[in-house]
């Protein structure tokens, strides 16, 4: 489930509306000839989480439906990409800088 | 002031020991300095004391330059010492306090820079004196309000600086004292940006780098406000992804603003900046890391791994992660890498106490051994899971419909005898009868979900043969019906139900409904036509004939590509069975009673060959005498229209010749077997098969195989055989082959076999393989065997076990009797064979492997999880026969060729 939402880059709280304008937002930066994984990782996604019912089998039965353990583990990687954080001055001035 | 040279010998000789390994320490081996003794400091500092000043001076300066401000400063005092009014040596003992300063503010010792501070302020030079260095050093080394009157005054006389500028700039950043600033004159380049600097500082303070920057519009790219411009600019590029951008950006932040030259680093270090991200990368390696700790099952290291996994990939919530996880890794428990127990306890050590009993829950079910208990627990537990009463609803549901799924999947109705009261209570069963049961259960999911659609498909689909299952169905279907009123799925499903009932006016009934819902859906047209076709049969035998010509009107309205023919057939019958007073369509009423040859003339007029033909040989297949109308006059007529038309086969493309011997395997609704064709033809046109390519004619050499026409097809293969170019000349062989296999049992033998097999190129091998399948259904026995695995050894075996037989599929081999019937014999047989023969080619191992993965199949195992694979093991092992031969298959296999086996295959030999 949270792969999912953070594929779509969403909070586990988002709507059917949501979700359906978020997908559609992200297939149309990642096509298929773009790229190709992102974009089959987003459909995946909006698939298992596109409604109530969605959402509660992918809940229910990500267990079995899991064939491949590592695909499935480095697609949660994929999806919990960090995102940018929105950083202040100060706190980017007072941040440990890199070496 | 003019440096003070040193000249002559001596001097010369003092400079030598400052520079000789006295002064400069000699360095170890590995690269420490070597402590010098008390004694030898002693001697140095006496010769420093007596050197010159200029000669200290110059010592003082090389030290600088090489960054050892400590001893450049004592020495500098030295020299100062011995030439007090030497200003020269004072602006360098102020340069070298200084650059100590920054080196111990940049250490963090502050106490000792602010020391080093007072030193420096003692020794500064006027600012008239002062270069643009000396007024940088200065600035860096005096706070805020101490530096910008020394660079107020520095400026009336030499005019702005821009580093210094870039200094204060960058001290506002952190210390915004504005007021400060007054101090400095309006030629200042600062004090003309002091505005924007003001309003800029407070969004990019906020994050609102956007507003940030377009506050900053009018800044210049020589003013010292321009690099926070260009972090602005940056930052924004950063958060809109547009990574060139930002990195442009970043590049232009000069190396003189000191508090942002840092920046630069974030091109190339975009993820080394961590400030800048939620979370961090995780990387492939750990995760790749992480399944190897559970593989070896290392807990501990799996468990902080785990830990760590989540924290980086969603730092709000890591407990939402460890379950996504521990989710993904359930399988390694339903294929016995990971224990139970040690599943239990990653989940207990990783989730809070009542996440853990929920997630095992959960696993068991999922697991799926004791189904029906194991459905009913995590039915129970649910709650904890899904707190929104709706939400539990739906869960419940799903959970209920994919059991009953399962069980009917996998056979296990029966395994609900035994259970308690309160478990079948859980599931919605209040029937002892196993059938029933599953339609209980599913009628509950529904209840609880009238939305679950799976459900409704499920039930549309469960096996139903006593009245209350049919009954129990009907209610949930009438459901369906109601609540999908735009689908024609659930007339379709009601329609075949009613059938199974003999309630044909209710299925009719559906199947207009269907029509109704989808008038153009060809799926629901030819089930429809099926309906209507089963309605004029049936009234036709009843000889309620202006029924069926109400349907038959229908029918042929109805009727497309595929359907003509059938409906054909039901017109001519119609017309045989009437006396002319029913004309279809509104047309002229008969007085007389037609002619066969004219009804079928009529019928068939406005058809294309094919179907003229196809019509013609489905009234052939069903003309026998005393059957509806038909005598034996009547079949005469029907063959006397039929023979001009079968010699006008010849017009037809091969591939139409094909569809007519041999009809297409459609999935007809209610289960109307496809007519073997292949013999009215071949009766009234015996040299059809002249007609056809070679590509066509396989499949017609089965269905003539099929029709028992076994010495015919073997006469068409040797005829063709003459002619036939590759691949079919050795095709033709194969079949050839096998015919004469199976119409001579006694001599059989992998050799010919294999000469053929053996001849054919790598790309049609897989032709011969499924035509060696298509044919096994033909042969019996060890051919049968051979022929399903495409292995011709086992003709050579001595085994007689039903794996090498051809018997593994046969029910009887899984039933304990009927097994004993073969069980004295047996295995000696195939110890002895397996004992005698080498580990090559013709090992029997090689064939019972795929007799395994038959009944791998057989079983309904493959990619069963575990439990359920070990269930069906323990089953099997009863039988103290078949537990022989597999634990001495086990014994005898090799472990070079194990891999040769699918997991599934392995478990039921050696868990």
């Amino acid at each position: 489930m949270l792969a999912h939402y953070l594929t779509l880059g969403l909070e586990e709280s988002a709507t059917d509306e949501q979700i359906r304008n978020r997908y559609l937002e992200r297939i149309k930066i990642h096509t298929p000839e773009t790229d190709a994984q992102r974009f089959q990782d987003i459909t995946q996604a909006y698939e298992a989480i596109k409604n109530r019912r969605a959402r509660i089998y992918s809940r229910i039965f990500t267990g079995r439906n899991t064939s491949d353990m590592e695909a499935a583990l480095l697609y949660l990687v994929r999806a919990g990409r960090p995102k940018p954080k929105l950083v202040g001055l100060q706190e980017l001035l007072r941040a440990p800088k890199p070496a | 002031m003019a440096t003070e040279r040193p000249s002559g010998g001596l001097l010369n000789k003092k400079v030598d020991s400052f520079s000789g390994p006295g002064f400069y320490p000699a360095k170890l081996p590995n690269g420490m300095a070597k402590k010098k003794s008390k004694k030898t400091r002693k001697t140095e500092r006496k010769k420093l004391l007596n050197a010159p000043s200029a000669q200290l001076m110059e010592k003082g300066r090389s030290l600088t330059a090489a960054g050892n401000y400590r001893e450049a400063i004592d020495i500098l005092k030295l020299a100062l010492k011995k030439d007090e009014t030497n200003t020269e040596i004072k602006t360098l003992l102020f340069r070298t306090y200084a650059l100590r300063e920054t080196q111990l503010r940049q250490k963090g010792m502050v106490k000792e820079a602010d020391v080093i501070h007072a030193h420096t302020l003692s020794f500064r030079p006027d600012v008239q004196a002062l270069s643009e260095n000396d007024l940088i050093l200065i600035m860096k080394a005096s706070p805020l309000q101490e530096a910008l009157p020394s660079y107020a005054e520095y400026i009336s006389s030499a005019g702005p600086s821009s580093e210094a500028e870039h200094i204060i700039a960058s001290r506002l950043l952190t210390d915004p004292r504005w007021d400060l600033l007054d101090a400095l004159p309006d030629t200042s380049p600062l004090k003309r940006d002091l505005c924007v600097f003001r309003d800029a500082l407070k969004w990019m303070n906020e994050a609102r780098w956007k507003k940030a920057l377009a506050a900053m519009r009018s800044v210049s790219r020589t003013s010292p406000i321009a690099p926070l411009k260009m972090l602005c600019r940056a930052m924004a590029c950063f958060y809109g992804k547009d990574e060139d951008g930002m990195n442009r950006a970043l590049s232009m932040i000069p190396e003189s603003f000191p508090i942002l030259s840092v920046f630069r680093r974030v091109e190339r270090l975009p993820q080394n900046f961590p400030v800048l991200w939620e979370g961090r990368q995780v990387a492939e390696d750990e995760i790749h890391s992480l399944l190897s700790d559970l593989k070896t099952q290392r807990l501990k290291a799996a468990i902080g791994k785990i830990k760590q996994i989540s924290q980086a990939l969603f730092p709000p919530a890591p407990q939402a992660a460890v379950r996504q996880i521990l989710q993904m890794i359930m399988p390694m428990g339903f294929s016995g890498i990971l224990d139970e127990d040690v599943l239990q306890e990653l989940a207990e050590a990783l989730l809070s106490e009542a996440d853990a009993a929920v997630f095992m829950a959960q696993y068991y079910f999922l697991a799926a051994e004791d189904i029906f208990e194991e459905t009913a627990d995590y039915l129970n537990m649910l709650d904890s899971e899904f707190a929104d009463p709706s939400d539990l609803r739906i869960a419940s549901s799903l959970v209920l419909t994919d059991a009953a799924g399962q069980i009917s999947k996998r056979h296990m109705a029966d395994d609900m005898y035994g259970l308690s009261v309160r478990t079948l209570k859980s599931l919605g069963i209040a029937s002892k009868d196993a059938e029933t049961a599953l339609i209980e259960m599913t009628l509950k999911a529904i209840e609880l979900d009238p939305e679950n659609r799976s459900a409704y498909d499920l039930l549309a689909n469960l096996p139903r043969s006593s009245r209350k299952s049919k009954q129990l169905a009907e209610q949930g279907l009438l459901r369906m019906y109601e609540r999908f009123s735009d689908d024609p799925e659930p007339c379709l499903a009601l329609s075949r139900l009613y059938y199974e009932k003999n309630a044909f006016r209710q299925a009719e009934t559906m199947l207009e409904a269907a029509m109704k819902r989808a008038p153009y859906d060809e799926r629901v047209r030819e089930y429809r036509i099926t309906g209507l076709l089963h309605a004029i049969e049936r009234n036709l035998q009843r000889k309620k004939l202006h029924i069926v010509k109400q349907d038959l009107e229908k029918a042929v309205k109805l009727s497309g590509k595929n359907t003509k023919p059938p409906v054909a057939v039901k017109q001519v019958r119609f017309e045989m069975e009437q006396t002319g007073q029913l004309p279809l369509f509104g047309g002229e009423i008969q007085t007389e009673k037609k002619d066969i040859r004219s009804i079928i003339a009529t019928v068939l007029s406005p058809m294309l060959l094919f179907d003229r033909l196809k019509t013609l040989a489905l009234l052939a297949a069903e003309a026998r005498p005393g059957y509806g109308p038909w005598d034996t006059a009547k079949i005469r007529q029907l063959d006397a229209v039929f023979r001009p038309y079968a010699a006008r086969m010849k017009e037809l493309p091969s591939s139409q010749i094909r569809r007519l011997l041999v009809p297409e395997e459609d999935r007809p609704p209610y289960r109307m077997k496809p007519k073997p064709m292949i013999s009215i033809f071949l009766d009234r046109q015996p040299k059809i098969l002249n007609l056809l390519l070679d590509e066509d004619v396989l499949p017609v050499l089965e269905a003539m195989l099929a029709s028992g026409l076994t010495k015919a097809c073997a006469k068409e293969i040797r005829r063709r055989q003459k002619t036939a170019k590759k691949p079919f000349d050795h095709l033709l062989a194969f079949y050839s082959l096998v015919i004469r296999h199976i119409t001579d049992k006694t001599d059989r033998n992998a050799e010919p076999f294999e000469t053929i097999v053996n001849q054919v190129e790598d790309r049609y091998r897989e032709l011969f393989r499924a035509a060696s399948r298509r044919l096994s259904v033909f042969a019996e026995g060890r051919l049968k065997a051979a022929l399903e695995h495409f292995n011709f050894k086992l003709l050579n075996t001595g085994c007689t076990c039903p794996m090498c037989t051809g018997r593994a599929g046969e029910a009887e081999f899984f039933d304990p009797d009927g097994f004993d019937e073969n069980g004295e014999a047996f295995f000696p047989n195939i110890f002895d064979g397996l004992g005698e023969l080498p580990w090559g080619e013709g090992n029997p191992l090689k064939s019972a492997i795929s007799d395994i993965e038959q009944l791998v199949d057989e079983m309904g195992l493959r990619g069963a999880p575990e439990k359920i694979i070990r269930k069906r093991r323990r089953e099997l092992y009863n039988n103290f026969q078949i537990r022989m031969v597999l634990e001495m298959f086990a014994d005898l296999m090799p472990d070079e060729m194990k891999p040769l086996l699918s997991r599934e295959a392995r478990m039921l030999v050696w868990v």
